[in-house]
């Protein structure tokens, strides 16, 4: 009895460890980081992909079916972005995170979206997101939203910590709101440049600095580029006289290489998300980084 | 199976989806919010040429109609059904319950069974073109049948799943020579366990259990017992890449009256193992190895060595070659498959 006591005990530890936190699982790095900065130590963050991870294909694992099984708030990009996050849910049996229940929350709900597609979509345009581009996280202005989503949220779960939440919101938002002020005066000199991209997963980012695009490598998104549209992107990188491509962490650097070769563009690796890459360890971070990664490279 | 009202039902539903559809899509997501289930088509394209019958064939092996969505929030229906050149059938039409208080759930109409580790999965989502021999010997290439299942998943600290079913078997629809064809009621329990020995890789381990009667009953004995035990690692080492081990054991044993009412017992065994390395976005390699005794009286046994090679154009849809080489009959096969699909994908929890 004793024995069967101390099981009982030892197997119940790692929910009695967060007894009285909210349970918040994230399914992007970014909103977890957020998530984090609002809900500060009332909460107990996990996020189910890694920074270094493609958020269009994570595969389903079960260990995370048990993350969202004892989640209060699942909080997911939305836009189909992580659809794979649909499958954990529903695996995972929790309808008050399910979408429609009071613990779900799509960070996607307040923004500006860009890219929404019009007319018929079919794969002849490539892995075409329906709900329009859902990269928004690359737009600082939209982690002050996401924030503001975060903060909704939390004092539904929680009204009586409304204080202590609203207080780590406004101290995020202030410190983001620095940090865009000092990155548009940084990137002001790139304003009205244009800059090639590896994938449109880039144009929030574009958009928050007034960057203008070159064109993609991967000009139907999710779909490798053929050799005509290598060649066509590289004599438009000449005839521009761009100086930099831009490439996310997750992309295979065979054809930016290729073309860095051919034009003498710089080829840049930065962060599309928290964690992403060394030195992106939170929101700011990120920005940090990604700001400075590409003034550096078109000095 | 009266396919008519089946193909009529289809046609109506495919015009019905594409009046409303196009409307939908006229004015791509600006629309506004759609009430249409999610409808999805699934082909399978396979081409096959064996030495032991030195032929040559090539054609649509399957196409899947896929219709599923909610019908009351936490409840799911999906419905597939399959077209082939053994005709029309309902491969899958349940009601899915998804939290029954809260920590069960139940699927109740006609689906495939939860024994084994590959069973519950449609064919084209398996990394290879054929059908292991223990899933063509012991399952007849895919136990789909009417009934209901109930599942829950244990407030563990890792994952652990209990799956049991009660199903009633329509007799004799699949399968060939000395595979087990069922009758009457099947009872199945699926036990797994899964957990993460390291942040990139995933470890599940699964047993399986049935019980039913064999096609010879009732007009003699025929009790049917089923074991089966699984075991799939996945690792990844880098972004886009995987490393998977998967492999299966079943056992059979199966008890008949012969003439003058003496019993005889047959046991029957089989396995496979598979191993596959997903290197970027777009190749995959892998080989299986599979041996399997037959799950009739006459005892033969058969094993077979596959190399496969994948090519990923998108999520949904992948060309693959796989070539075979069957020891026994010292026989060579080689697999052409193309897989495409048109419409919303899901991302299963596998």
């Amino acid at each position: 009895m004793k024995k069967l006591f101390m099981l009982s005990l030892a197997l119940s530890l790692p929910f009695a460890v967060f007894a009285g936190q909210i349970n918040i699982v994230a399914s992007s790095t970014d909103i977890a980081d957020i998530m984090k900065a609002v809900a500060g130590d009332k909460a107990n963050v996990e996020c189910l992909m890694k920074g270094t991870q493609d958020p269009h294909s994570v595969e389903p694992r079960p260990s995370m079916v048990v993350k969202v099984r004892n989640a209060d708030i699942m909080a997911v990009v939305g836009m189909d972005l992580d659809m794979w996050a649909n499958s954990v849910i529903e695996a995972s049996r929790n309808s008050k995170v399910s979408k429609g229940g009071a613990g779900y929350l799509d960070m996607s709900e307040g923004i500006d979206k860009l890219d929404v597609p019009e007319g018929k979509i079919d794969a002849r345009l490539g892995d075409v997101h329906i709900y329009g581009n859902p990269h928004y996280q690359l737009d600082p202005k939209n982690g002050i939203i996401m924030a503001d989503e975060a903060l909704k949220k939390l004092v539904e779960f929680d009204p009586a910590d409304e204080k202590y939440f609203r207080a780590n919101h406004d101290a995020f938002v202030k410190k983001l709101g620095d940090g865009i002020g000092r990155w548009n005066k940084m990137m002001e000199p790139l304003k009205g440049k244009k800059l090639a991209a590896s994938h449109s997963c880039l144009l929030y980012f574009f958009n928050a600095f007034g960057i203008k695009q070159a064109g993609y490598i991967e000009s139907k998104p999710g779909i490798p580029p053929s050799p005509s549209e290598v060649i066509a992107l590289e004599k438009k990188i000449k005839d521009d006289g761009v100086k930099a491509v831009l490439v996310d962490q997750f992309f295979d650097m065979s054809e930016p290489e290729k073309i860095s070769a051919d034009t003498g563009a710089k080829t840049v690796v930065i962060s599309t998300c928290v964690d992403g890459l060394k030195g992106t360890e939170d929101y700011i971070k990120l920005f940090d980084y990604d700001v400075k990664t590409v003034l550096d490279a078109v000095k | 199976m009266k396919t008519k009202p089946l193909y009529l039902f289809i046609l109506l539903f495919l015009f019905a989806s594409g009046v409303f559809a196009d409307d939908a899509l006229t004015g791509g997501a600006k629309v506004g919010p759609i009430a249409l289930p999610d409808i999805s088509l699934i082909g399978n394209i396979i081409g096959d040429w064996n030495q032991d019958t030195n032929r040559v064939t090539f054609g649509m092996d399957e196409l899947e109609m896929v219709v599923a969505g909610y019908i009351y929030p936490q409840v799911k229906a999906d419905a597939v059904l399959s077209m082939s050149q053994s005709g029309l059938e309902i491969e899958e039409a349940y009601a899915d319950f998804l939290s029954l208080f809260d920590v069960l759930s139940l699927k109740a109409g006609k689906m495939k069974i939860e024994f084994g580790k590959i069973n519950i999965l449609h064919s084209h989502v398996w990394p290879y073109a054929d059908t292991p021999l223990i899933i063509n010997n012991f399952l007849a290439g895919s136990l789909s049948e009417n009934g209901a299942s109930i599942g829950i998943v244990l407030p563990l600290p890792i994952f652990v799943k209990s799956e049991t079913g009660l199903y009633n078997v329509e007799p004799g629809v699949s399968g060939g020579t000395g595979t087990l064809q069922l009758a009457q009621e099947l009872y199945t329990e699926r036990l797994s366990a899964s957990f993460d020995p390291t942040d990139d890789s995933d470890l599940e381990i699964g047993a399986s259990g049935a019980v039913s009667k064999g096609s010879d009953y009732p007009s003699s004995r025929d009790d049917v017992e089923l074991a089966g035990a699984d075991l799939t690692l996945k690792m990844w080492p880098v972004n886009y890449s995987r490393f998977l081990l998967q492999a299966e054991a079943m056992y059979m044993k199966r008890e008949q009256t012969q003439t003058g009412g003496l019993l005889d017992d047959i046991e029957r065994w089989g396995t496979y193992v598979y191993a596959g390395y997903t290197f970027n976005k777009f190749v995959d390699l892998g080989a299986r190895y599979d041996w399997s005794e037959d799950a009739v009286a006459q005892l033969t046994k058969e094993s077979k060595i596959s190399a496969i090679f994948t090519y990923r154009m998108s999520e949904a849809t992948f060309a693959r070659l796989q070539y075979g080489y069957t020891p026994e009959n010292k026989s060579n096969e080689v697999l052409l498959q193309f897989v495409y699909g048109l419409g919303p994908h899901t991302h299963p929890l596998q």
